[in-house]
C-alpha cells in the first residue's frame, strides 16, 4: 500500500477520534417489514449507546502510538496500544489504531482482523466504520497483490 | 702423572652446560605451552558468556491514570509487592500515604520500550478511583504513568547461582573505592599479582600463628572464583598466579574490576547463591546498586571477607563490627569525610527485614511462562542467558484470588464434611480484550510447584460445554432465537452399541417446552440434548475447535452434556473467544523478552482472528447473562449488586465430581474448577462450589460490569420468554430481545408463550 494512502487513512482516523460516544452519528432506528411473518415486525430503537472508556489515558496512548507509527517504531506503537486495550477493551478507536499499525507494517491479515474487531465495537459510528472499511479493503487488496506476486 | 691427574680432576667438575641448557629450554617451552593453554582458557571464558545468569520474570507494570478503578489499598498492596518502604520519600523505593493521596518515589526502571528515571509521584484517590496522577518533579498532571513491574521470580540453572549484571559506570564510585581500599589497594598498580602483599600477609600470618591476612589481589580472587576450584595446593596457586598475569596482559583494569563486581559471592538464600554487588544491593537493601549509600557500600564490601560468617540477617552484631572496620578504612582513605563517618558509623545496618526471595511466589504461573517460551527458547537459554521476561501477571488479582480460594476451600470442606485438603482447585483469570493471563492457580498449595491442574488436569467439563451447543443453534438464526421453545421432554438417543441413552436433568424432572435462554440459564440437560441433536453433533464439535479447543472430541451424544475431558486452559480459551465478540484471541502470559541489558528480543503481540460472527457471540452472551439473573448462577446476586452485569455458566459433572464456573465481567474472564485429584465425588455443584469461589474473588477484586456492545447486525424486538419457575411455567412477556437483523422472527416466534 502506498505511504500516501496510509497517511491519509491515519489522518482520517484522527479526525474520527474527535467523536465521543455521546456525539456519534446515530444509526437510524426504523421499522421494517418482517421477513417471515405476515405482520410487520416492530424493531425497537437500539438501546442507548454504551459508553466505552475514552479518557485522557486512552487518548494519550492513541496519540503516542500515532507518533511511534510515523517513526516506524511499530513494536513500541503496538505495546502502547495493547495498554490501551487493557484500559479500554471496548473502545473501537484503539482497535482501529492497531489495525492501522498493522497495515503500515504490512501485516495485512491482522490489519483486516483488527479493523473487523473495531467494527464489531463501533456501535454504528459511521466515521469509524468507514475508515475500518478502507483498512479492510486496502489489506485485502495488498494480500491479493502479494499472492499474485508470489505466483 | 700429576698433570694427567689434574686434567682428569678438572674434567670431573665440568658443569654440563649443554644438557642443563637443553633441560631449561625444554622446561621453558613446556611452561610456555602450558601458559598458552591457560591463555586460551582465560580468554575464552572471559570473552564468552562469563556467567550463567538466570532469567528474571516480571509481572505487568501497573498503569496509573485518572479514572482507573483502583483503591488506595490496591496501590499499597502493589507497593508492598514491589518492596517499597513506607517512609519519607527522600530516596527512590520509598512511599507514604497522607489522607487520600499516596506519595511515591519511583525507582528507575528499564522497560522494554523506554527507560524511566527515578520520579516522585503523587496519586490522589476519590471514591475508589484514581482522581489524579501528578509528577512532583515537574508538578504536572500526567495522563498515564506506569510503576515498575513486580519481580515474580527467576528461572535458575542447576547450580542456582543468581546475579544481576552491572556495568562499571552504574556502580557508585564509593563502592569501587571502598572495595579497592579494603581488598587490594595496589589494584591499579600491580600486574595481577603483588609479591609484596604476599610477603606482608605471610609475615602477618606467621606472627599471628594463623591465617589473618590474604595476599591475593582482586585479579587473583577473580581467577580463583572464575576458573579454579577451592582446593589449596601449590599447583592451583601457581595456576592462579599465571592466569592472573594473563588476565592483566589481555584486559584493562576496569574490565577486570567489572567482572569482579559481578562474580563475587555475597550471600545465600536457601539453594540460591547471591553473586555480585548488583543482586546483593537488592537482596540486602531492596535497592538498585546506583542507590547505595556509603554505609551500605561498606557493609557489602565487608561481606567479601566471608558472606556467611558476616551474614547481616543472621549475625547482625558481627556484621556491624565488620562494617565499622570497613568504614574506618573509608575514612582513612578519604572516601568519606570525618563528618560522614561520625554520622554513619553507629547507624543500624538498615538491611531489609524480609529477604526478597528468588523463589517465585507464583510457581504455577511461572510454569505457564516457561511452557509458552519453550517454543522460542531452549531450556538452557532460559536458565543461563540472563533474559528479562515481561509477563501479564497481575499480582494484585493473583494474591486476592489466592486469599479467597484458600478461605473458601476450607469452608467448603467443612460444610461437606470432607477431610481437610480433599478439595483441589484450578483457576485462570484473563483479560477479555487481550487474552492476557492476569492470575493462574494450579492447585491449593500456591507456593509449591507441583501438578499444574490449570494446564494439565484433563477433567470432564459438564455444562460448561452448553454455551457452545447454544451458540451453534443461534448460528441458525432463521430457526433459533433466544426465546425459541426447546422441548425439555423425554428423549431416547440410539447409540452405536445398540443401546439407548436417556439423558436426565439434575432435578430428575422434565419441564416441557422452555425458551432456549431458559434452557441454558437453568442448564437443562434434556433440552440441551434435544437442541444439540437437532443442530448436529458435528457442528457443535466444529464450533468447539473453532473457539480454541484443541483436544480430540468424539462425536458421542453425551458430549452435549460435557462428557468430554478438557483442561481448564482449553476451556478458558473457548470462553475467551466468545467473550471477545467471536474473535479468537490466544491466551498469553508473556508480552516481551529482552536481553539482560534491555534490548528487545521477542514480542508476543496481541493477535485476533474472527472465528464466529460477532452477532452470534453477542446472542449467546445474552443467554449467559440470563444464567446469572434467572438461572443456576443467580445466587451470585446475594453477594453483589443486582445491576452489576455478569455473563456466566455453571458446570457440574456426574456424581458431583467436578464443580465448574466460568464468569465474564467487563475486565475479567474467570474460569474455576473444584474437584478432587482422585476423582471422588465432592458433592458440590457448579453453583455451590466454583461459583462461591468466584463470588469471593469478585468481592476482593471488584471490577467493571460487563458492557456488551450490540454489533450493527443486531436489532431488538419485543418478545416473550418461557421459563420454568417454582415447578410451574412462567411466561415473561414484553422483553427486549436481540435478534440478527437479517433473520427477524415472525409474530408467533416472538410471542412464544402467550397462548401456552
Amino acid at each position: 500500500m502506498s505511504g500516501v494512502a496510509i497517511v491519509s487513512l491515519i489522518l482520517a482516523a484522527c479526525a474520527s477520534k474527535s467523536l465521543t460516544p455521546g456525539q456519534q452519528s446515530t444509526m437510524e432506528n426504523h421499522s421494517q417489514p418482517g421477513t417471515r411473518g405476515e405482520e410487520p415486525v416492530i424493531i425497537l430503537p437500539r438501546p442507548e449507546k454504551k459508553a466505552y472508556v475514552d479518557n485522557a489515558a486512552v487518548r494519550h496512548i492513541i496519540q503516542k502510538a500515532k507518533i511511534l507509527t510515523e517513526q516506524q517504531r511499530f513494536g513500541s506503537a503496538m505495546q502502547e496500544l495493547e495498554r490501551g486495550v487493557t484500559i479500554a477493551p471496548n473502545n473501537p478507536l484503539v482497535w482501529q489504531s492497531i489495525a492501522l499499525v498493522r497495515l503500515y507494517q504490512g501485516r495485512f491479515a491482522q490489519a483486516n482482523q483488527m479493523a473487523r474487531k473495531s467494527n464489531a465495537l463501533s456501535q454504528g459510528n459511521k466515521d469509524i466504520m468507514a475508515i475500518n472499511q478502507q483498512i479492510i479493503a486496502s489489506a485485502k487488496r495488498e494480500q491479493v497483490q502479494n499472492m499474485e506476486n508470489s505466483d | 702423572m700429576a698433570g694427567k691427574r689434574k686434567i682428569q680432576k678438572k674434567r670431573r667438575f665440568r658443569i654440563p652446560i649443554l644438557p642443563l641448557l637443553s633441560f631449561a629450554l625444554v622446561g621453558l617451552i613446556s611452561i610456555l605451552f602450558y601458559a598458552m593453554s591457560l591463555d586460551v582458557e582465560v580468554r575464552a571464558k572471559f570473552e564468552g558468556t562469563r556467567w550463567e545468569v538466570p532469567s528474571r520474570v516480571f509481572a505487568r507494570p501497573l498503569d496509573l491514570y485518572a479514572g482507573e478503578a483502583l483503591s488506595i489499598q490496591d496501590l499499597l498492596l502493589e507497593l508492598k509487592q514491589l518492596r517499597y518502604k513506607n517512609s519519607l520519600i527522600d530516596v527512590p523505593g520509598n512511599y507514604f500515604r497522607r489522607d487520600a493521596s499516596v506519595y511515591i518515589y519511583m525507582r528507575p526502571f528499564k522497560f522494554p520500550d523506554e527507560s524511566v528515571n527515578a520520579t516522585r509521584l503523587r496519586v490522589d484517590f476519590e471514591e475508589g478511583k484514581i482522581k489524579n496522577v501528578i509528577n512532583r518533579d515537574t508538578l504536572q498532571v500526567v495522563d498515564l504513568w506506569r510503576l515498575e513491574p513486580v519481580f515474580i521470580g527467576g528461572i535458575y540453572p542447576k547450580r542456582s547461582e543468581d546475579r544481576v549484571l552491572v556495568k562499571l559506570d552504574e556502580v557508585p564510585k564509593t563502592l569501587t573505592d571502598t572495595l579497592i581500599a579494603v581488598e587490594d589497594r595496589d589494584f591499579y598498580h600491580h600486574f595481577g599479582i603483588a609479591p609484596l602483599s604476599i610477603l606482608r600477609a605471610l609475615i602477618a600470618n606467621i606472627q599471628a600463628g594463623r591465617r589473618v591476612q590474604g595476599g591475593s589481589t582482586l585479579t587473583q580472587q577473580l581467577v580463583k572464583n572464575f576458573y579454579l576450584t577451592d582446593e589449596k595446593t601449590i599447583s592451583r596457586k601457581l595456576n592462579e598466579a599465571i592466569m592472573a598475569l594473563l588476565l592483566e596482559l589481555h584486559y584493562s583494569k576496569n574490565e577486570i574490576l567489572q567482572a569482579y563486581l559481578n562474580e563475587v559471592y555475597l550471600g545465600q538464600d536457601g539453594r540460591r547463591a547471591i553473586h555480585g554487588f548488583g543482586l546483593a544491593a537488592q537482596f540486602y537493601f531492596d535497592k538498585s546498586i546506583q542507590n547505595l549509600d556509603a554505609r551500605q557500600c561498606a557493609l557489602l564490601v565487608g561481606l567479601v571477607k566471608g558472606a556467611s560468617y558476616y551474614d547481616p540477617r543472621r549475625f547482625p552484631k558481627r556484621a556491624l563490627v565488620r562494617r565499622q572496620v570497613v568504614q574506618k578504612i573509608q575514612l582513612e582513605q578519604g572516601i568519606i569525610t570525618d563528618r560522614q563517618y561520625k554520622a554513619q558509623v553507629n547507624e543500624a545496618l538498615g538491611v531489609s527485614k524480609n529477604k526478597p526471595s528468588g523463589i517465585s511466589p507464583y510457581p504455577y504461573f511461572l510454569d505457564l511462562v516457561k511452557r509458552q517460551l519453550k517454543r522460542d527458547y531452549s531450556s538452557k537459554d532460559l536458565k543461563t542467558a540472563g533474559l528479562r521476561l515481561f509477563t501479564s501477571l497481575d499480582p494484585i488479582v493473583q494474591s486476592k484470588a489466592e486469599k479467597a480460594i484458600k478461605a473458601r476451600l476450607k469452608s467448603l470442606e467443612k460444610r461437606q464434611n470432607l477431610p481437610p485438603d480433599t478439595l483441589q482447585v484450578a483457576a485462570m483469570i484473563t483479560n477479555p480484550g487481550t487474552g492476557e493471563v492476569r492470575a493462574l492457580i494450579g492447585g491449593r498449595n500456591f507456593r509449591r510447584a507441583g501438578f499444574n491442574r490449570a494446564l494439565d488436569a484433563s477433567r470432564q467439563i459438564g455444562s460448561l460445554i452448553k454455551p457452545i451447543v447454544y451458540l451453534t443453534a443461534l448460528q441458525q438464526s432463521e430457526k433459533y432465537y433466544l426465546n425459541t421453545l426447546i422441548p425439555d421432554e423425554p428423549v431416547e438417543i440410539p447409540l452405536e452399541n445398540g443401546e439407548n441413552w436417556t439423558p436426565e436433568n439434575y432435578d430428575k424432572q422434565y419441564h416441557g417446552k422452555v425458551s432456549l435462554t431458559a434452557a441454558l440459564a437453568d442448564s437443562y440437560n434434556v433440552a440441551t440434548v434435544n437442541l444439540g441433536m437437532n443442530v448436529g453433533l458435528e457442528r457443535v464439535i466444529a464450533n468447539a475447535h473453532r473457539l480454541g479447543i484443541k483436544s480430540d472430541i468424539k462425536a458421542y451424544p453425551a458430549i452435549l452434556l460435557g462428557a468430554t475431558q478438557f483442561s481448564l486452559y482449553e476451556i478458558t480459551q473457548a470462553y475467551q473467544t466468545i467473550a471477545s465478540e467471536g474473535f479468537k484471541t490466544p491466551i498469553r502470559s508473556i508480552k516481551t523478552v529482552t536481553t539482560g541489558s534491555g534490548e528487545s528480543l521477542v514480542r508476543y503481540p496481541l493477535t485476533v482472528e474472527q472465528v464466529i460472527k460477532p452477532e452470534y457471540a453477542y446472542l449467546v452472551l445474552n443467554a449467559m447473562k440470563a444464567v446469572m439473573t434467572h438461572g443456576t448462577g443467580k445466587s451470585v446476586y446475594w453477594h453483589i449488586p443486582k445491576d452489576f452485569t455478569i455473563a456466566g455458566k455453571t458446570g457440574t459433572t456426574n456424581d458431583y465430581r467436578d464443580s465448574w464456573f466460568a464468569g465474564l465481567t467487563g475486565d475479567n474472564l474467570t474460569v474455576i474448577w473444584v474437584g478432587a485429584d482422585d476423582n471422588r465425588p465432592i458433592m458440590l455443584s457448579g453453583s455451590s462450589g466454583a461459583l462461591n469461589i468466584w463470588s469471593d474473588i469478585f468481592k476482593q477484586t471488584g471490577g467493571k460490569p460487563l458492557n456488551l456492545i450490540p454489533p450493527e447486525s443486531i436489532s431488538f424486538v419485543k418478545a416473550n420468554y418461557l421459563y420454568w419457575e417454582k415447578d410451574k411455567k412462567d411466561c415473561i412477556t414484553n422483553q427486549v430481545m436481540p435478534v440478527v437483523t437479517r433473520s427477524l422472527p415472525s409474530e408467533a416466534e416472538r410471542l412464544v408463550c402467550t397462548n401456552e
